[in-house]
Formats: C-alpha cells, structure tokens, sequence
C-alpha cells in the first residue's frame, strides 16, 4: 500500500516538474522566436522587451542575451552592447559570431573578409546572412560604399531578394530599401524615398522610421516630430530618439518642449556631448547667453576637439561681445 | 479509480502549465508615457485666429492689365544647362518721371546649337505705368528691345546722376548699361569700363567710397559654358539627365566697381573674401549702424559674404566672424534672395537670406556689438520646413501695421527633384508678436489665390504701383508670365502709413542711408534701411513706406545719410509721401514728382 502511494506521489512529482518545466521554460522560447522575428523586421521596441523575458531561461537566456546584444547595436547603443557583450559568461562560436557582429556594426569592418572566407565552412546560411547585414551596417557606417554595395550583392543572392523586384518577405524587402537609403544618406532627398518605402514595407521597422525621422527633420519637421512621437513612445530608454526629438521641437520654436526633453537626458547622462551641444545650442536660439556659455563649456570639457562644439562657443562668444575669445574658438574650430 | 487519477494528474498539469505559459505569454502592459512628463501642448501662435488673415491681401490683376511677358530659358533645348536655372529679374523705376513707377522685366535667352556661340538673348520689356494697374508696353520705342545678351537680373540706378534712373541689365556675358535720356535708353559704350563677360547676376549700387559717386557691386556666378557642360544624371539616379548643381563648377570672383563719373574700375582684388563664393543676391545698407554703405551678398553653396566699408575703399569680408556666413549648424547653404530689415523694433538692420531645399530660410537677428544672432527658430520659421527652394523676397510691411512681413518665392532649380516639388508656391508670412517675441506666421493659403498656385518664382520686387501708400508685388517666373500683385489690405484695414522719398545732394546715391520715425513722444520708433540691391536678379521701389497702424501722427523724422550727416524733420501728415532732400530742411509733399532712383 506504502510502496503504491510513494509510486503515486513520485508519478505526480514527475507531472508536476514536467508542468513547472514547462511554465519556466516554454514561453522564453517562444519569446525568443518571437524576438528573432522583431528584430528581423527591426522591431527593436518589441525586441528588447521580449528579449528581457527570456533572460532568466534556463534554455534560452544565453540566446537571449547574445540577442539583446544585437538589438542594442541595431538601435547604435554601442556601450550598452559591449557592457552587455561583457557580461556574457560563456563563450564559444555562437559569443564569437555576436561579439564580430558587434564590432561590424560599429564600423571596424578590418576583419571582414576573414570573417567571409571563414564563414563557408563554420556558419550555417542564417548566420552567414546575419554577418552580411552587419557587414553592410558596419560598411554604411564606417563610410565604405564600396564593401557595403558588395556585401549587399552577396545578401541579395543568399535571400533572392532584389532591389527593384516586389517577390520576398516584406521584411527583407524592408531591410533593403533602408540599406538603400543608407547609402544615398548625404542625398537626404533620395534617402528620404528609400526609407519611407522601408516603412512602407514594414511598418515595424523602427531603425528605418528613426533615419526617415531623422532626414525629415530638415525637410518637414511637422512629420519628424510625429514619427518621433510614436517612436518615443515605444523605445522609452532610448535617448538618441529623445535628443532628436528635442532638436525637431527646437526647430519648430517650441524651446520650452525641447528644454524639458534635454534636461531629462542630462539628468540620466550629464556628460552626454551631443545633448550638452543641443542644449547650449537651444540656449542660444533663446539669446541666453550665459546659460548656453555653460552647456557649451561643459561639452567642451568632454570633447576638447569637438568641432561643432566649439563652432557653437564661437558663435556664442561673439554674440556676448567677447570678439578675441570668439576668433580664437573659431580658429580652432577651422580644420 | 487509479485509472482515472493516471488520466487527471497530467491533465491537471497541461491544463495549469497551458494556462501558466499563456499568462506569461500575454502581452507587455503598455510602456510608460515617455512623454507625459513633458508638456506637448503647441504653441499657441499656430491656431490662434488674431494671426491669420480675414480676407485675401494680394490680388492677381495681370490679365487686366495688359503685361503679357513671360522670362525664357531655353530649356525646350534639352541641353540641362545650369545657365536655365537662375531665372530673370524685374527692375521698378520712374523712367518718364511722371511719379508713377513703371517696370522692367527682364528677357533670358535661348539656345540653337550646342556651342556658346549659338547662346542666344531674348529682350525683356519696359512696361509704362499709365495708372490703375494699367501697364504699356513701351520697350522699343525706349530703346530697349535688345536681345544681345542671355539675360538675368535688371538694377536701377542713377549712375550718371542726372536724376533719371538708368538700367544695369546682367546676364551671361556680363552687365549692360543703359544711360536714361530723358526717357529714352542708350546703351553705355565700351569706355564705361564695364566689359567684363563673366557670367553675372544680381547687382547693386551705392556711394562706396564717399565721394558721391555710383560704384557698382556685380555678383558672378560659376565658370560655366559649354566646354565645361559635364552630363549630369537625374538626382539619385545613374541614368538620364538633368540641371548640375552649383557644385560641379569654380566660382567665379564677382566685381566691386569704383566709378570715377565716367568709367567704372574693378577693385575685385583689393577686398578678397575669406572664402569664395557663387554669387546669386546682393544688398548695400548700413549693416553696423556706422553711416557707411556695407555690402551682404547670398552666395549659392558657399559661405555668404559681409564686406564693411572702412572708409577709404576699405573693406572688410567678416560674414563668419559677425555670424552671417553660415547656418546655426555651421554649413554653407546655398543662398539666393536677400533683403535686410528691422523686423523686431530693435532699430537695427536684420538680414534675411532665400536657400535651396533641405535648408531653412535665414533670418540673421542684428544684435549691435555681438554680430548677428541665428534667429530662424526663434521666431517660428523653422516650421516652414525645407520644402522651398527659395528665390526673390522682400521685408514688406503689407498691412501697414508697423511690423516687417515677408514674401517669398519658389520654385526649383532641377528638372526632376526628389525631394521637392519642381513648381513651389509663394509665401506670405505675417509678423506678429507671440510671448514677447517676433514670429513670423505663414499666411499664405489666406494671402490670395496666386498664393496657392505653384510656379517657378525667381525675381521679386515691391513697388507701390498706385502710389495709396500700400505695397505691390511685381514677380518673375522661369517660363511663365510675369505676375502683378495689387494689395488689397488697404480695403479691409484701417492702418496709416507715411512715405518718403529721399533726394542726395546732387543726386547722390543713398544707399547706406538709415530713416527713423518717432510716432508718439517716447514711443515707438521704427527703422528703415536705404537700400540698393535685395531680392534676387531685382531691383524695388526706391521709396520707404512707413506702415504707423492706428497711429495718425509722426512726431519727427530722422535721416542719417550716407557717410555721416544727421538731418531731423518735425512732424508730416501721414497717408501720403514727401520729398525729403538732403539740405533742405522743409519737406515737401510728393504727389505727382519724379520718382528718382538711388
């Protein structure tokens, strides 16, 4: 009778474990398929914050943390990805592969075609595709169309898609027309073009609504602000969407609006330089001259070699009468 | 009974982790309202009713009024030239002298075969004023239906200082000028000085030198021709063709003429600019308040240009140093109409400059000591966004209320732009006083309705053709006829305004000259600047009109002459113009005397 009940209550402690294995673990996985669809689509909002739920898996919490490494270099967070980066605690291909996407994404595309060759025989085809897109990230960065324009030629062959063609997933479609206007990024007018059709594709695809924010800012700061709005609103932590959206409220005279979005960046980050010189530059345009002298100074002491920076303290110093102080910034403001 | 539990117990389980899994898996709660600890309310000028306009200001009375002539630029050709791009001016004078302003528009050209030789002009026409927006086409019986030169921008000027205002015309190959005699126009011969065939564009004249004589600045713009014509393709594209920009050419040096009264020299060399520059617009005013005429030129993709006169043929490129150069961002834009004016009571000499798409207008704010300050932003502009590709332009004070409008026009450079509309319409902006501060409020779509139509606008210029005190507006388009715009405010407000028309010792030019009026003891005062040049490729109505709003008395009146002189006059009636010249201390009413050019 004993021996029945202990096989009963073992039956059910076997259930039980399988049921709480199941509640632990089941939806981090799928979480993270989820994940690996938003940040597919360059959902990075959406990415984070199913990433985050699956940091505690026992399963998927390597995966996940490797992923959230990339969704921050995605968005451009470049220390938050290291620091996260850091914190791995294993290693292996799979940290090895991240840790080169990583360093792709920020531009140092020195180790690409190592990374290339070495790729046949060590990757499968999706990650091959991923080192492909941080390649081309990391070239539009680094400023070098001419490997971007390459690894987009290898991206294209590997997922069939192609530029002017309307087959394959609209995400990938997406991703294209964004790297499209990547390249054409110093022809705001073009760029502009390839990024709302990147929208178009995917209205998911944030990184895209971000840049197409971005350019419009100069074209038609009405629309800028309301993508930025949205954006805002789904990437609270993400300052470079806050600071631009400072500059478009600075830009439609609406100083007081851009006043508060700064001072809750400098608040999380007082040393932020492109904040201190939106600020000082905001200062300026409100002919506080004094205040705006202060952000500027404190930018300064940053980046001593900060040509916008001290371009803006020129201006600022000759506008408080300070004529020698004045030429000696601009000098040094003169490559 | 074990049976049953051996069913229930993983069943049970599923159910519980199913239900588990699913709550876990239930969306995120919405993220926090990044923005709800920051105010978002708009400002308030945007909707506020008192800032728009109850009814049209402008109104189109071109067909009536017999001007039917529209600017040629060649472009049936196909040859994508960047010659096509610049467009043509118009020049407001009193040619007869009968106290009305009558106008010239210039002519462009056209192309036959892809060589220089074959660049070919198209005469513009000098338009008689005959009263009530009725307009005569009197060009060949003046002298002035000559078409020896691709033509762009027309400047009035009293060179010769007879008291008839005579014609500079440039264009491709250089400046034409025309002396007035007594009505009728001849062309200035070879012993003017003026040959150089650079490739010109806006002009503007004032007595740089003091020594009471008309020199002369001439924009150049880029060493273009059809030797150096390289193909370029559709924007973003690499194929098809269309317009180069400014960017694929050198600049070309502009010219500062000495006029010694009978032949100009060109004293280029002795004043270098820092940086150089693609020449488009130009105006001569008082930019430091020193008396003495200073120079501003917009230049197209390079850095603007602010020249102070010294004294003694000195001059002092100091854009950068002063804050006009650049934008608030620290880059060149490229700049093509500028005016200067006191938008904000300060009694000094703002300046505000026209760019190209992408960029925002220019409004640099006239601090004294400090330079000038940026002040796009801060007084609303920003909003207009960088949709404009923006040319010819006036401060105009179009309801007489005391306050600086602006008007501009549009329209682009290129065959086939991307980011912006090739046909762009004109702007109207209303400058009104929101928190203390100067905005300017876009009131275009109310303005009237040539305000809403698209076109290419390059010259503009302001002229009262009626002589009621109330600005018009004459505009040239690229292959569209000219417009004429009566103003109408006068219909629907009750503001004064007081006129003058300023006469030099000896015709003197008097660009350079400031004009103060005191409307009540210790009250307002406002500023105006004399001016040569301003706008694009044009030249506007050489008298000041004193919008006062509901003010019916000037206390006095202020003229600081060029090059030092201060000069006061007691009270006037206002709603009319008078005659104030330099040396006489009694005003005298102007109706119905010349119009005479400075």
């Amino acid at each position: 009778m004993l021996r029945q009940n202990n096989k009963r209550l073992l039956y059910l402690l076997i259930w039980v474990a399988i049921g709480g294995l199941c509640i632990r673990e089941v939806p981090p996985l799928i979480h993270l398929q989820s994940a690996k669809t938003a940040l597919a689509r360059r959902e990075l909002s959406r990415a984070d914050a199913l990433l985050r739920r699956c940091q505690n898996s026992w399963l998927c919490g390597h995966e996940s943390h490797l992923l959230s490494v990339r969704s921050a270099a995605l968005a451009g967070e470049w220390q938050k990805a290291e620091a996260l980066l850091r914190k791995t605690t294993q290693t292996g291909k799979r940290t090895q592969l991240e840790d080169a996407l990583l360093m792709f994404r920020s531009g140092d595309t020195s180790r690409a075609e190592t990374w290339l060759i070495a790729s046949e025989d060590l990757l499968g085809d999706t990650q091959v595709v991923d080192l492909l897109e941080a390649l081309i990230d990391g070239a539009v960065r680094d400023r070098d169309p001419e490997l971007a324009q390459s690894c987009l030629g290898l991206w294209t062959q590997m997922t069939g898609i192609e530029p002017d063609s309307g087959d394959g997933n609209a995400a990938a479609r997406s991703k294209l027309a964004a790297w499209q206007g990547d390249l054409t990024w110093s022809m705001a007018d073009v760029a502009i073009e390839f990024f709302r059709r990147a929208v178009e594709l995917e209205p998911r695809n944030e990184s895209a609504e971000l840049k197409l924010a971005i350019l419009l800012i100069e074209y038609d700061c009405a629309e800028a602000r309301r993508r930025l709005r949205v954006l805002a609103q789904k990437s609270p932590d993400l300052g470079v969407i806050r600071l631009q959206l400072a500059g478009c409220e600075r830009e439609l005279g609406n100083f007081e609006v851009a006043s508060q979005l700064l001072d809750v960046l400098l608040k999380q980050n007082p040393a932020d330089v492109p904040v201190l010189l939106e600020r000082g530059q905001l200062s300026l345009d409100e002919s506080k001259l004094d205040e705006a002298e202060e952000w500027l100074r404190k930018a300064e002491k940053q980046e001593p070699g900060n040509r916008a920076v001290l371009r803006s303290l020129a201006r600022c110093l000759q506008l408080a009468g300070r004529v020698e102080e004045a030429a000696g910034y601009r000098r040094k403001a003169t490559p | 009974m074990r049976m049953r539990q051996q069913v229930l117990i993983p069943v049970a389980v599923i159910v519980v982790s199913g239900l588990a899994v699913l709550w876990q898996l239930r969306p995120d709660a919405q993220s926090p309202a990044i923005l709800s600890e920051v105010s978002l309310r708009q400002p308030e000028d945007q909707n506020d009713t008192s800032t728009q306009l109850s009814q049209a200001v402008f109104a189109d009375v071109t067909s009536a009024s017999g001007v039917d002539f529209r600017y040629r630029n060649g472009e049936q050709a196909e040859y994508f030239t960047i010659l096509e791009s610049l467009g043509g001016g118009i020049a407001v004078l009193d040619y007869d002298g009968d106290g009305l302003l009558d106008f010239f528009a210039t002519g462009g050209g056209g192309f036959g075969e892809r060589t220089d030789a074959e660049i070919s002009g198209c005469a513009g026409r000098l338009y008689r004023n005959q009263g009530d927006f009725r307009f005569q086409d009197v060009t060949a019986d003046c002298g002035l239906d000559t078409a020896d030169m691709y033509s762009h921008g027309a400047l009035c000027l009293d060179a010769d200082a007879d008291g008839w205002p005579d014609l500079l015309l440039t264009g491709y190959t250089g400046v034409q000028l025309y002396w007035n005699r007594q009505g009728h126009f001849e062309r200035a011969s070879e012993d003017s000085g003026l040959t150089d065939s650079r490739w010109s564009t806006s002009a503007a004249a004032a007595d740089l030198w003091g020594q009471g004589k008309t020199d002369l600045f001439v924009c150049r713009y880029v060493d273009w021709s059809f030797l150096k014509d390289p193909v370029c393709p559709e924007r973003g594209k690499s194929e098809g063709r269309d317009v180069c920009a400014p960017q694929n050419f050198l600049a070309v040096p502009s010219s500062l003429y000495r006029f010694d009264g009978s032949s100009f020299l060109d004293h280029w060399e002795t004043i270098q600019p820092v940086s150089e520059g693609k020449a488009l617009g130009v105006v001569i005013a008082d930019f430091n308040d020193d008396g003495r005429p200073d120079i501003y030129v917009a230049n197209d993709a390079s850095a603007n240009w602010l020249f102070l006169n010294e004294g003694q043929g000195g001059f002092r490129e100091c854009a950068l140093e002063q804050g006009v150069a650049v934008d608030d961002n620290g880059d060149y834009n490229g700049s093509m109409g500028v005016d200067v004016g006191d938008f904000d009571d300060s009694g000094k000499a703002s300046i505000w400059v026209t760019n190209f798409e992408s960029e925002l207008p220019a409004l640099y704010r006239n601090t004294g000591s400090g330079g000038f300050a940026w002040q796009t932003q801060a007084s609303g502009l920003g909003r207009l966004g960088g949709r404009n590709v923006g040319f010819g332009t006036a401060f105009v004070d179009f309801d007489n209320d005391g306050r600086q409008d602006l008007v501009f026009v549009n329209g682009h450079v290129v065959r086939y732009p991307r980011g912006a509309e090739f046909l762009q319409r004109p702007v109207l902006l209303r400058n009104v006083e929101i928190r203390g501060r100067q905005n300017f409020v876009n009131v275009s779509s109310a303005a009237g309705e040539w305000f809403l139509q698209p076109s290419r606008g390059r010259g503009l210029a302001k002229a009262d053709l009626n002589n009621d005190g109330w600005p018009d507006l004459i505009v040239s388009h690229t292959e569209a006829p000219v417009t004429i715009l009566r103003n109408l405010a006068t219909d629907s407000v009750r503001n004064h305004w007081l006129g003058l028309q300023l006469e030099g010792q000896n015709n003197r030019p008097l660009a350079g000259a400031t004009v103060r009026v005191q409307l009540q003891d210790g009250e307002r005062q406002l500023t105006q600047f004399v001016k040569s040049g301003g706008s694009y490729l044009s030249s506007s109505d050489p008298r000041l009109v004193f919008g006062l709003g509901e003010a019916d008395q000037v206390v006095g009146i202020t003229v600081r002459w060029p090059w030092g002189e201060l000069q006061h006059w007691d009270a006037l009636d206002v709603d009319q113009y008078w005659v104030l010249s330099e040396g006489n201390a009694e005003a005298v009413p102007a109706a119905g005397t010349a119009i005479r050019q400075f």
